[in-house]
């Protein structure tokens, strides 16, 4: 299986095992919903549940046959998890601190959860010196507000612990600049 | 006559034209740009097409897909990073020719055979996709069945190395567009208690999750982010290195040709991409070569032949979308996604229903083909120069929040935020596993169409399946759907 390697060291049956894992992990929870569906008792023809039980019956079928074969091929040769989680490590931080962003922006509105976020993000990315960890967010944060809450007058969620009056502000940079 | 109606919509105001220069300079220089996909560029842009009137809408997406094609061939030839995927074939012979100081040579062929690709194309597409649609508009929900079956076949089986994963990444986009209400019925399914999802998993989230927020995962997974290390290498003296002499455009001409024909036949094909296109133009150009063993150290005439066929495709990949509604690419499926969004019907009635739109798009893309072709011969260097310039790890923070910004931006809805988080987390899942992102994103779109087709075949026919024998068109889809199914499986098992 040597040839099977890839450079991001995943071998093929453990890339065959992980699709049909993810696979299996979202038609699953569809799989118990079916039953659910309402059906029209004068459709004649494909109800309301054969299209859905189609897709998502031949999508698990495929995946058991697929994580079957990877199975065999693994035994032979183990996987080794503690080399995914370098791997894994990076995208589950940048996940969660997506997932507190969109929290801070419902709390805090937009303009300090989107700088703080781009601090962090800089320097995450390997940045150093205040010009690009603070001066650059500093920047990033102003233009996206220009082009997206003024130029395009967008309305921005109130945060429940810090509200600010954006859209009034943002209007009356609208109408300064000519816009409606 | 059509495509003046078209020069006469992209005109009649300030925005249409206005977007596809802007859009062509986008593309050029985000498509120079390592690690910045044109899915990615082009799906960033999505949020910002919902403040357009359509055509300018539209202009703006094909430009940036057509002019990135070409952009991702400067950082191949200066800086031996493709800026593209498919540019890696231009890399093979481009680079070569920078360390013998010819790269002004190697840029200037470069956008001449993308020019005239794209220009054959772009012909093609105007004169052809029109033809095909009429009579595309006679066929009825059992053809789109087969028409749907053969796509899902040719998109989720040709790709990638397997068969099996390439087929799961069109049932996860299948299965997930079933999320929100019936068709038929409008009663809710699988919305899982979410209101939220009533109406179905937005697409715009959904693009940039799987085709950016993707990337930005990827990138923080390999933590590769310095990308263009070499500074440009210094010019040749001799004056003729710097441009495409007479001689040699003649004698690359016949490559080039034939390789356009190459680049245009494989981008007709659903799912097939323009990186095939260029390896299959350029390893038949040095097969027929006469001097092969030149071929590797800085042969014009690779690059002729690389270049030519990845802009080839660029205008005949869009009349699988144009004529059947089945977008063949990630930039169609993108393209589609901006149609729907401003109600612009996809499928052969496009020619009837948005006359003056899709002919404004045709002319968005000509007059993107001269743009490209005028900065990209006398400005190549100084773009190479500019993205030479950007710091690779300031390009992904900056892209990270562009998208949530942007997603934000389309309907004003901190859902969107969290659902484009989950899809990007599915996308780099999908892309560490070897799934095909494109085959996912389209079956995502095409899911609804062919539950409706389905449906419809099956009121028709009270008998259950048996109307498919009965015609010959949706017969003749499956049987190739079938014949591109066992072709793979035989090439698997050689």
């Amino acid at each position: 299986m040597g040839s099977e390697e890839n450079t991001r060291g995943l071998s093929q049956p453990a890339k065959e095992f992980g699709t049909a894992l993810l696979v299996l992990l979202v038609l699953i929870p569809f799989s118990t919903r079916i039953s659910e569906i309402y059906v029209d008792p004068s459709d004649p023809g494909f109800g309301s549940r054969d299209f859905p039980r189609l897709i998502v019956w031949f999508g698990i079928g495929l995946s058991v046959i697929l994580a079957g074969k990877a199975l065999m091929k693994l035994q032979i040769r183990a996987p080794k998890p503690r080399q995914l989680l370098p791997v894994l490590s990076g995208p589950v931080l940048l996940f969660l601190v997506a997932g507190a962003y969109i929290y801070g922006v419902q709390l805090f509105q937009y303009l300090l959860p989107t700088f703080a976020l781009l601090i962090f993000l800089t320097m995450f990315f390997g940045n150093t010196g205040w010009k690009r960890t603070i001066l650059t967010p500093l920047f990033a944060v102003c233009i996206y507000y220009f082009v997206f809450f003024i130029l395009f007058g967008i309305f921005e969620e109130r945060g429940t612990i810090l509200s600010y009056d954006s859209y009034g502000f943002a209007r009356s940079i609208r109408s300064f600049i000519g816009l409606n | 006559m059509g495509i003046l109606d078209g020069f006469s919509a992209l005109f009649s105001s300030w925005q249409p034209a206005f977007f596809a220069i802007l859009g062509t300079l986008i593309g050029l220089v985000g498509g120079a740009i390592p690690g910045l996909s044109s899915g990615a560029m082009i799906a960033l842009l999505i949020p910002v097409t919902y403040y357009l009137d359509p055509l300018a809408a539209l202009a703006l997406i094909y430009t940036v897909s057509k002019s990135s094609d070409f952009g991702g061939s400067i950082p191949a030839i200066l800086f031996n990073t493709p800026g593209t995927p498919q540019a890696s074939a231009t890399q093979i012979e481009g680079f070569p020719m920078t360390q013998q100081g010819k790269q002004g040579k190697a840029l200037k062929m470069a956008v001449i055979a993308s020019a005239q690709g794209d220009l054959f194309s772009e012909l093609l597409l105007i004169f052809g996709a029109a033809t095909l649609a009429v009579y595309a508009a006679e066929l009825g929900p059992p053809e789109f069945v087969a028409i749907y079956f053969c796509a899902f076949v040719i998109i989720g089986g040709l790709l990638g190395k397997s068969v099996i994963i390439g087929f799961l990444s069109v049932i996860l986009g299948l299965a997930l567009s079933l999320v929100g209400t019936d068709p038929i019925t409008a009663d809710d399914r699988f919305i899982f208690g979410v209101n939220e999802l009533l109406d179905g998993i937005a697409l715009v989230p959904v693009l940039l999750g799987v085709f950016v927020l993707a990337e930005v995962f990827s990138k923080a997974a390999d933590k590769a982010y310095d990308i263009m290390d070499q500074p440009i290498a210094g010019k040749s003296d001799d004056p003729t290195d710097s441009y495409v002499t007479f001689a040699e455009y003649c004698r690359v001409l016949p490559t080039m040709l034939r390789s356009t024909g190459i680049g245009a036949a494989i981008g007709m094909l659903p799912g097939v991409g323009s990186a095939v296109a260029c390896f299959v133009a350029y390893s038949e150009a040095k097969r027929k070569s006469k001097t092969p063993e030149t071929w590797g150290k800085g042969e014009i005439e690779g690059i002729a032949a690389a270049e030519s066929a990845n802009n080839a495709t660029s205008g005949a990949n869009l009349i699988p979308l144009l004529t059947l509604g089945i977008p063949g690419s990630t930039a169609a499926a993108l393209l589609s996604g901006v149609m729907l969004i401003h109600g612009v019907e996809i499928g052969p009635n496009i020619f009837t229903t948005s006359y003056d739109i899709i002919y404004g798009v045709f002319a968005a893309g000509l007059l993107c083909i001269a743009t490209y072709f005028v900065v990209g011969y006398w400005g190549s260097g100084y773009v190479g120069a500019l993205v030479g310039r950007i710091p690779a790890n300031m390009v992904y923070p900056i892209i990270f929040v562009t998208c949530y910004v942007a997603v934000y931006a389309t309907r004003q809805a901190t859902f969107d935020m969290v659902i484009m988080t989950i899809f990007g987390l599915i996308g780099f899942l999908m892309k560490r596993l070897d799934m095909s992102l494109p085959a996912f994103v389209i079956a995502f779109i095409l899911g609804p169409g062919l539950e409706r087709s389905m449906r419809q075949t099956f009121l028709l026919d009270e008998a259950g399946g048996w109307i498919f024998l009965e015609r010959p068109v949706a017969l003749g889809f499956f049987a190739l759907g079938a014949f591109a199914f066992f072709m793979r499986l035989l090439q698997r098992s050689e």
